[in-house]
């Protein structure tokens, strides 16, 4: 299929049926995550105004290991390399374990075009539940899906 | 801004991804939607232009698994195009891969431009 203006043919990712499949939805999930921390890594060094080599140093590793941890196909980092980054940079770490029941409705009811630009409506209730489950008053970021606000950028309404 | 990601011909996703490398479609997905949330050079990931030699493509380089997984494509305006997803097996095949997405790159060149009538269009770099 071709958009009206262009030749070339659409890509449908078909998430919904693929991640019906157990070892799809666990690479798929994995390299999200991957992708996402590798991006929140380095827009905080960035932000923090640190280079590689100077993050490695307050760390404790080297250049090299920041560059693995940055790329969005690594899938090897731990827990503790991440909160040590995570403790360099002054930052928190917030880990969601969802099970996929509950995530897969984000999936599927967003046309596929729209895919990652916005969150479909049952994923906003879903996140409308969790929002009122913490019962703050202050919208939660998840941290593996775009949403209209970047998550990944600091909340107006927080740590001011 | 939210980019449109396209295919050129219909059979490079998930075609040769199947085909080719189908342990990385997960991984392929993933990129996929990087690139539509955040353009032709989403952070995180090995983008690199190839110059006039190779037609003027952009190549992305994953690591699966121990082997290199290569997606081919450019950008054009608010439209990502891809061209080819290869699994890097020697310098000879890459070559080939090249030669074979810059042909693409062509056709489609032709196509769209018949589209806006014989407008050429501009790539991004």
């Amino acid at each position: 299929m071709s958009t009206i203006d262009d030749p070339a043919h659409s890509i449908d990712l078909n998430l919904k049926e693929r991640l019906k499949d157990r070892e799809f939805r666990r690479s798929f999930f994995l390299a999200e995550a991957s992708a996402k921390i590798a991006e929140q890594i380095i827009n905080l060094r960035k932000r923090r105004k640190k280079s590689q080599s100077e993050l490695a140093n307050m760390v404790g590793t080297r250049q090299p290991a920041i560059s693995r941890v940055e790329r969005a196909d690594y899938q090897n980092w731990s827990f503790n390399t991440l909160r040590s980054i995570a403790d360099a940079l002054d930052a928190r770490i917030r880990v969601f374990i969802e099970p996929a029941e509950d995530v897969l409705c984000e999936y599927q009811d967003v046309p596929e075009s729209k895919n990652y630009r916005e969150e479909g409506s049952a994923a906003k209730a879903a996140r409308a539940r969790l929002d009122e489950s913490n019962n703050d008053g202050q919208h939660l970021p998840h941290p593996l899906r775009s949403s209209p606000k970047p998550w990944n950028q600091p909340s107006s309404a927080g740590c001011q | 801004m939210p980019y449109d990601v396209l295919q050129w011909p219909e059979s490079v996703y998930p075609g040769e991804v199947e085909a080719e490398c189908a342990e990385a479609h997960a991984i392929l997905a993933v990129l996929i939607g990087e690139l539509r949330r955040r353009g032709p050079s989403p952070e995180g990931y090995q983008v690199k232009t190839l110059g006039k030699q190779h037609s003027g493509l952009w190549q992305i380089n994953l690591r699966f698994r121990g082997r290199q997984i290569r997606v081919l494509y450019a950008p054009y305006e608010q439209s990502i195009v891809l061209f080819r997803i290869h699994k890097k097996s020697s310098p000879q095949e890459q070559e080939r891969a090249y030669q074979l997405a810059a042909r693409r790159k062509r056709e489609y060149e032709v196509r769209r431009g018949n589209h806006e009538h014989h407008r050429r269009p501009r790539t991004l770099h």
